[in-house]
């Protein structure tokens, strides 16, 4: 058990810079979750960590000490890789054996955690086969079992459930929580998929192109995203961002009519801005008001928008509005029976609203 | 349509003046000089206007260096020859298997036909009864060459005619020396020569001869026989008067003679005056042979002779005169070429052209009366072949009884010669035994085929494997007619005694001889030893330079591209200009890899010419030629999942762990294709022997599949080379049928994980 620190790590593959001077420290024991599109750089941070790329500066530092000449061996830190990476000639036993023999463990203690680590993932029938004859979850199992077993100061996961079916996903999911629970073991976690960032990590880092934009408690980055990117990429389905101009202390985007708080209208006048709505921070109003006809009112906004298209997904329903050139998504709960074309009055509170510059990205408080 | 009216018109037209009409003559010549080929057109054409109507086609012998392996190939496989020409040592074997025509009569209707117009050389292609089978090209009397300006500046004279055995002792003696003091002699009497033929006038002129005048026994023990052979020895190890670099294989590059490091080279004949043409360095004339109890020399020589798939025999005659006659004559005495058999030609200046080297140039036929032949009707390349190990051994080893070793020449010899004796007595094989073998084979594999598809449970669908069928029928008819069926009488040849120079019909039954005689055979056991020392050296090493190699460049980069593509480029050469080229590189006096060894101080092995080191000599050059083996490594290692190696490395596995326990094991199974063909090819190697050595020094690089070749077409013994054939065959299949069984033991063909 360590505590992990980058310090303005950059890494530049050519002239594409992966990493842009990445600060980010992890405390002993902590589940960091590294979360962005692909291509933004989370694994090379991975594997700068891991010691298979060279960062061109900045330090690692791992239980306070810097890392940076260390071979990945000498880092004493285990990876679960996306594809599981088990060698395919061996069985279970020998991969999970394998990093162990590597450091000259007798062959009896070799043995017994082989099995206590095959017991503890439920792999204790599957010793004897070849990686070929597992399913991808038993497979992952096995990657799961190979790191742990060596009782790493650091674990490292890759991706490590995208390669399986939703529900395996999740049973995994809830998995990988338990064992980093029980192990206390401090992990850094990459993922591309923001339901996981949200579910898994004591705190989440937020990267987009090399940068990262923002870390926090996955609730807290929920709350307040940082930059209109952080916004739209987590939260499921996610957050409506719409471009529009302050009018007059008014932003209008088709008939929706939003008053921007007073006391920071003259910041903002004439100034491009991103709207943020979650969907389901979009109401449906049952009633029509016959006195706030697309006019802001001092709660948030209301408005009378054509339905767009319908996803029912049982305990939900995605419905789109048009909202001029723009869409607005909600997100309602139970079934609701709306028919495409037909108008419905919406309304956002307050509190569901947020502001971005439209051209730096950056919250507006 | 009116073009084909035309020619049926012009055909009718052409036909009272063509009498010859329709008919054709293939010629095969081995003329290696322009001009000699211009006449040659010219006397063919001149042929064609005096037949009108005949077309003359002139084919090139090409191939090997003095071997008339071609129209061997032709005759066995009955295709249209008229007129080819064959070295004198061959006419016994050739005449005795039916191979030749008898064109005497023909020649003796020619008009102007005199065997007096010829020097006294007709009895080389003379059969017992008197016929003449072919006349002559050219010949050559050996002869000693020896080096005037050496022997003026050792103040001594140059050999008389009447010369002898002392006389040459005596001038070696003197000119043998250490000339700039090294303490190591660099300045030799003779450089002598040692295959059979330049032996034998030595054996002759000491009273002695290599068999007996009925031909069915060799005497190359008996006294006068050992009497020359410890001449020589005497020269090469006690008297130390004589270098050793004249071997057969060795006449085609430039040994110590020309260079000027020997007083005398010999016995060798005219063929020395044509390579000698632009040796101006020093003056070089010829003697005749010295004298031991008798004067005597051997005569070398090649001629035309009409083989049995001739359909104009009579035409063919005529032209073998036309390649004898005059015209023709002239013209290769002026090129030096040989002397001409024709006596006018021989004897002008054509020929004795005081302008050029040698000065002595009439000494070629002052000595054509002391001249003889090696017994025409034997098959001397075979009882060369017998003898050439022994003989070598003889004479360079300095540790070899003489006396035992010649008393293994004969013995090979007489068991050679008694065994044609009784295989001329086997029993003929029913006529379409052979046929029947073929088609029994094909159908029998047929058969078995279908037995064992209709035994399989039926799986797809019905036009799934009709398809199948469809695609997979070209091949199948190859396989079956081009491999199963010849494999087959291939089989049936092994258990028979037939040479390729007879015709099918004369393919006698010999029983198990050929397979019991694998085991007294020891030009089999070197041969099978060699093979299996080269196979089991350049196998290992060059599967780990080849994946050493692979490992190294499989990353993309410039550099890796510009060597990948240099290490690939020797596997595309042929292996004949492979071993061309490493004949150069490998040279021990001369060569590239000796050189850059002594600039390290290390005295480089004779390579090629040493018989530890020939094997080693190939395995080398096989290694040069890994290209092909990498690039299916490196194409193995590109496709290899690069995180296995990122978590090998994360458990803590060093470069050499992740090579032996993560890399290697996913190369199983290309290593196993690779450990096959490699094995396969190894014992398969024909080419670059057959170049660079022909199979020596002794037996020491006679590879099983160059000593099949030479067996089944050099010395006609094509049962004896078919048991070979499926010797080589049983023991491909064997390691083969090994290594798939154990390879379960060791290739993984696990799946790549799902990613």
């Amino acid at each position: 058990m360590a505590t992990l620190e980058l310090e303005h790590v950059t890494v530049r593959f050519g002239a594409n810079v992966v990493l842009d001077d990445v600060s980010l420290s992890l405390a002993d024991g902590e589940f960091v979750v590294l979360v962005g599109p692909s291509g933004c750089g989370k694994s090379t941070l991975l594997r700068v960590v891991a010691g298979l790329v060279r960062p061109e500066r900045g330090t690692v530092r791992i239980a306070g000490r810097a890392v940076d000449e260390l071979e990945p061996p000498e880092r004493d830190l285990a990876m679960v890789f996306q594809n599981y990476a088990l060698y395919p000639h061996k069985t279970v036993a020998q991969n999970l054996a394998f990093p162990l023999e590597l450091r000259g463990l007798a062959r009896d203690a070799i043995e017994r955690r082989v099995r206590e680590t095959a017991a503890g993932l439920g792999l204790g029938d599957l010793l004897e086969r070849k990686p070929g004859a597992l399913s991808g979850g038993q497979m992952q199992r096995v990657a799961l079992g190979r790191a742990l077993i060596r009782e790493p100061k650091l674990f490292l996961f890759d991706e490590p459930l995208s390669n399986l079916d939703a529900k395996l996903r999740h049973e995994m999911r809830a998995e990988i929580a338990r064992l980093v629970a029980r192990t206390r073991i401090t992990s850094l976690y990459v993922t591309h998929d923001q339901s996981e960032a949200m579910t898994l990590g004591h705190r989440i880092v937020v990267l987009e192109r090399g940068r990262a934009v923002q870390a926090g408690a996955p609730l807290e980055v929920f709350a307040r995203p940082r930059t209109s990117f952080v916004a739209g990429f987590i939260g499921s389905p996610p957050m409506n961002l719409i471009p529009g101009r302050v009018h007059a202390g008014t932003f209008a985007v088709g008939p929706l009519r939003v008053a921007v708080d007073a006391p920071r209208a003259a910041d903002v006048e004439g100034r491009e801005l991103v709207l943020g709505v979650r969907p389901h921070a979009v109401c449906i109003l049952e009633t029509t008001l016959q006195d706030s006809m697309g006019a802001a009112d001092a709660d948030g906004a209301t408005a009378e928008l054509e339905v767009a298209f319908v996803e029912a997904l049982g305990t939900q329903t995605l419905v789109t509005f048009r909202l001029g050139e723009h869409e607005l998504r909600a997100s309602l709960d139970g079934d609701v029976r709306f028919r495409v074309g037909e108008r419905r009055r919406i309304s956002i509170s307050r509190s569901g609203l947020h502001w971005f510059d439209q051209g730096s990205g950056l919250r507006i408080v | 349509m009116s073009a084909w009216l035309l020619g049926a018109a012009l055909a009718l037209l052409a036909e009272p003046e063509a009498p010859y009409a329709g008919r054709e003559l293939v010629v095969m010549v081995d003329e290696k000089s322009f001009e000699s080929w211009s006449v040659l057109e010219q006397i063919a054409r001149d042929f064609e206007a005096a037949h009108p109507g005949l077309v003359v086609r002139v084919i090139d012998q090409g191939g090997a260096v003095g071997q008339q392996d071609k129209s061997r190939f032709m005759l066995t496989g009955d295709l249209p020859l008229d007129v080819t020409r064959i070295d004198v040592t061959e006419f016994g074997a050739f005449h005795a298997q039916g191979a030749l025509i008898d064109i005497d009569a023909h020649l003796r209707a020619l008009p102007g036909f005199d065997e007096a117009n010829y020097l006294d050389v007709l009895d080389g292609f003379r059969a017992a009864d008197g016929h003449l089978f072919g006349l002559p090209s050219t010949f050559t009397p050996y002869v000693m060459y020896f080096n005037r300006d050496l022997l003026a500046r050792a103040g001594l004279e140059p050999p008389q005619p009447n010369w002898t055995w002392d006389d040459l002792l005596a001038v070696a003696r003197a000119t043998t020396r250490d000339t700039d003091g090294d303490g190591r002699i660099d300045q030799w009497g003779i450089s002598l020569t040692q295959w059979l033929q330049a032996v034998v006038p030595w054996i002759w002129q000491a009273g002695g001869d290599v068999l007996d005048p009925t031909l069915s026994r060799s005497t190359i023990g008996e006294p006068a026989a050992l009497e020359a052979l410890r001449f020589l020895r005497r020269l090469l190890h006690e008297e130390r008067v004589a270098s050793f670099d004249a071997t057969f294989e060795n006449q085609y590059s430039q040994g110590l003679f020309q260079a000027g490091r020997c007083a005398f080279y010999g016995p060798v004949g005219y063929w020395e005056t044509y390579r000698f043409k632009y040796l101006t360095e020093f003056e070089w004339d010829v003697a005749p042979l010295p004298r031991g109890k008798h004067a005597a020399t051997a005569i070398a020589m090649t001629g035309y002779v009409v083989p049995r798939t001739s359909r104009e025999p009579a035409l063919a005659a005529a032209f073998v005169a036309e390649l004898s006659g005059p015209k023709y004559q002239y013209t290769l005495a002026e090129i030096g070429n040989g002397v001409p058999a024709w006596k006018a030609a021989a004897t002008s200046e054509s020929f004795l052209d005081p302008r050029r080297a040698p000065r002595s140039e009439n000494v070629f036929l002052d000595v054509l009366p002391e001249a003889r032949f090696l017994p025409s009707l034997a098959n001397w390349r075979k009882i060369e072949a017998l003898c050439q190990s022994e003989l070598q051994g003889a004479l360079l080893s300095e540790t070899y009884d003489v006396a035992e070793a010649a008393r293994r020449m004969q013995e090979k010899t007489d068991a050679f010669l008694a065994g044609e004796a009784r295989r001329a007595n086997l029993p003929l094989l029913p006529r379409f035994a052979l046929e029947a073998c073929f088609a029994l084979a094909v159908l029998g594999a047929l058969a078995a085929w279908i037995v064992r598809r209709s035994r399989e449970p039926r799986r797809g669908f019905a036009s799934d494997a009709r398809g199948a069928l469809t695609l997979l029928a070209p091949w199948a008819v190859g396989f079956l007619c081009l491999f199963v069926g010849p494999a087959a009488v291939s089989f049936a040849l092994s258990f028979c005694a037939w040479s390729p120079l007879e015709s099918i019909e004369r393919v006698r039954f010999a029983g198990f001889e050929n397979w019991f005689r694998l085991a007294s055979d020891d030009t089999f056991h070197t041969s099978l030893v060699a093979t299996a020392t080269y196979a089991f050296a350049s196998v290992p090493l060059g599967l780990a330079l080849a994946l050493w190699l692979a490992w190294l460049l499989r990353r993309e980069s410039t550099l890796a591209v510009c060597v990948r593509t240099i290490v690939y480029l020797p596997a595309i050469l042929s292996p004949v200009i492979v071993a061309a080229t490493w004949r150069f590189l490998l040279d021990p006096d001369r060569g590239f890899v000796n050189h850059v060894l002594g600039l390290v101080g290390i005295a480089g092995p004779a390579w090629t010419r040493s018989e530890p080191w020939i094997v080693p000599s190939f395995v080398l050059m096989s290694l040069w030629s890994v290209g092909a083996q990498m690039l299916v490594f490196l194409a193995a290692l590109q496709a290899l999942d690069p995180t296995l190696e990122e978590a090998a490395r994360v458990d803590g596995a060093g470069p050499w762990a992740r090579f032996r326990h993560v890399v290697l094991p996913q190369l199983s199974p290309v290593l196993l294709f690779n450990l096959v063909l490699g094995l396969v090819g190894g014992f398969q190697i024909f080419a670059q022997a057959y170049v660079l050595t022909g199979g020596g020094p002794g037996d020491a690089s006679r590879f099983l599949v160059l000593y099949l070749y030479e067996t089944g077409f050099r010395h006609l013994d094509m049962g004896y080379a078919s048991t070979l054939a499926w010797v080589l065959f049983a023991i491909l299949g064997c390691f083969c049928w090994v290594l798939v069984k154990t390879s379960k033991n060791w290739v993984h063909y696990a799946a790549r994980s799902r990613g």
